[in-house]
């Protein structure tokens, strides 16, 4: 008998906090309601400026995109001929290159920064990861002066290689800092089956924990790279200007943020609409690069996971 | 009866087992194993002998792991670890010389399979050259294959060395691992609960290669499981945590000896599934 008068108060406690979670159930739900709503409507406020950005970047610099635009050079407009604006071949190719060379000078420095970084665990370097962190905060335009207080002291020409110099010590921090993270995440297990082995740190580093950790550092560093192609201070002062196309990177050169700093001042309507143009170009490179760089990390992770 | 052993190959030389039995050894005196100053294990001394594999078993916390890692060094890379006491591989005190060098010579397998993600199957076996610096393609074919067949997967994988070594199986991947540390010819393998993350079919598979491996290699094995213990070891030690929390080793005996007559009530209590 006692088993049945103990399922009696077994089914009594059920109903009662069956009950329980019923009863407030009703006023979760529209809580649950009341909230999402909320974070939806905080989305929509927060897309709405980005959206009008977009729209109008489309809008306008949507009429300049044709071949002749990317092709011909910067043309200036006079009072007879208002609308002669020409392309932005120059000033592209000029992009290109500052980023080319930053990338060539930064990559290969950040990587070794993290490395160091994640192998010496010592006070100093843990100082100068915080550091690394919160350089990440400075005003770009410092390293625009920081550079061109360099070429004046040195004497140094104006030119692309200049503005390559201030892009990628901008850069270095955060290559070096992805890098720092990616090694983090390369397992335990795989790095204990390395030193298992007999294998030595730089060995270790070189042949299992940069390959792992590569699907981390390369988006890292096409980020930085995407990052650098919109920044206008750094390279404002010192790349002088040009408006011819040069491959060179001791020319002076243009780059499609500064003609857009300098283009917004210009009397003539047309010159201030290419801006846009412009815009909706360096948009696209950097949305291109934030593509590869999230394929190139999906890709790499389902290597890794087999 | 337990000198000898099961091996037959063993007794029919006896002067070369005299002269191998100082000298092919892994010796454990007074080792203890600490962190942050709070033992783990505490002086465990025992002898490993070649030819024979030789198991640690305990309950969880007895330290059977971290007794395992200090014979390869792998505390090491933990600053707050200390190891005292003198572990002697095959003669030669492990503490005394470096490192990589001590890892080289003692090979590990792991509790989950770690083949290295980038790499090929081959590579992978190869992997104990390369990442020391050793080139020579005829020897390191040489030994890949070798090592393969001795972990009994070279039929099952060579037709896809070069594909990479994530599309084996959970027990195919534990025995790459096997291979890979067996390639650069290990005088001491050691073997962390090499089969606890495999399946029934997997793990009979590795108990039967382990059986085989004591003729390559000195053999050391953690396991949870006694049943395992029981199949797959000659030796056995037994580890139990005292009152304040750091394992000690209560026996050391051949397996039989643990299994069907051991010295200590404890052990009869753990063996008959009385706690743990």
């Amino acid at each position: 008998m006692s088993v049945i008068v103990e399922s009696d108060q077994e089914a009594q406690a059920r109903a009662h906090i069956q009950g329980l979670i019923a009863r407030r159930f009703q006023r979760r739900r529209v809580l649950s309601w009341v909230s999402l709503s909320f974070v939806g409507l905080a989305l929509l406020v927060a897309l709405f400026p980005l959206y009008s950005i977009l729209e109008q970047t489309v809008a306008i610099g949507g009429h300049y995109m044709r071949l002749s635009f990317f092709t011909q050079n910067e043309l200036s407009p006079t009072v007879q001929h208002p609308n002669l604006v020409g392309g932005i071949n120059n000033a592209l190719v000029g992009t290109l290159i500052i980023v080319a060379v930053a990338v060539v000078l930064s990559v290969p420095l950040g990587i070794v920064g993290g490395i160091a970084l994640f192998e010496f665990d010592n006070k100093f370097v843990a100082t100068m990861r915080s550091a690394l962190f919160s350089i990440l905060a400075m005003p770009s335009i410092l390293y625009g002066l920081f550079v061109l207080i360099l070429a004046a002291s040195f004497k140094l020409p104006f030119g692309a290689y200049l503005g390559s110099i201030a892009l990628a010590i901008l850069m270095i921090p955060m290559v070096a800092i992805v890098t720092f993270e990616g090694l983090g995440e390369v397992p335990r297990l795989h790095v204990e089956a390395g030193l298992a082995l007999g294998a030595q740190r730089l060995s270790l580093m070189r042949r299992v924990m940069l390959p792992e950790a590569r699907g981390r550092i390369l988006p890292g560093a096409l980020l930085a790279a995407s990052r650098a192609i919109g920044e206008t201070a750094p390279v404002l002062f010192v790349i002088g200007s040009n408006s011819y196309t040069s491959w060179n990177p001791f020319s002076q050169v243009e780059s499609l943020p500064t003609v857009i700093y300098s283009d917004l001042a210009s009397n003539y309507p047309a010159v201030r609409a290419e801006c846009w143009a412009m815009g909706l170009v360096a948009m696209t490179i950097i949305l291109i690069f934030n593509l590869a760089a999230r394929s190139y990390f999906a890709w790499s992770s389902r290597e890794l996971a087999g | 009866m337990s000198d000898n052993g099961p091996d037959g190959s063993v007794s029919t030389d006896d002067s070369r087992e005299d002269s191998s039995n100082q000298l092919e050894t892994v010796e454990l005196h007074n080792v203890t194993v600490t962190f942050s100053k709070k033992p783990a294990v505490r002086n465990v001394s025992f002898t490993a002998k070649r030819d024979r594999v030789t198991s640690l078993i305990g309950p969880s916390g007895s330290g059977k792991t971290t007794l395992l890692r200090a014979i390869n060094r792998l505390h090491d890379f933990n600053k707050r670890a200390v190891v005292t006491g003198q572990i002697l591989v095959h003669g030669t005190d492990a503490y005394q010389m470096p490192a990589p060098v001590l890892r080289s010579r003692v090979g590990m397998v792991f509790q989950r399979p770690n083949p290295f993600q980038t790499m090929s199957i081959y590579e992978n076996v190869a992997s104990g050259f390369m990442l020391n610096g050793v080139r020579g393609k005829a020897m390191i074919d040489e030994a890949v294959e070798e090592s393969l067949r001795a972990a009994v997967l070279w039929d099952a994988v060579k037709d896809r060395l070069k594909q990479p070594a994530t599309i084996l199986s959970g027990g195919e991947q534990q025995r790459l691992c096997i291979a890979r540390a067996l390639a650069i010819k290990p005088e001491v393998l050691l073997m962390d609960e090499p089969t606890s993350s495999l399946d029934p079919i997997a793990t009979q598979q590795i108990e039967d290669l382990i059986g085989d491996l004591k003729r390559l290699t000195t053999v050391i094995i953690v396991t949870h499981n006694m049943q395992q213990a029981a199949r797959v070891s000659d030796d056995c030690a037994f580890l139990l945590m005292a009152e304040d929390r750091a394992g000690e080793l209560i026996e050391f005996n051949t397996t039989e000896k643990i299994f069907h007559d051991p010295s200590d009530p404890r052990t009869l209590d753990y063996i008959a599934g009385k706690f743990g």
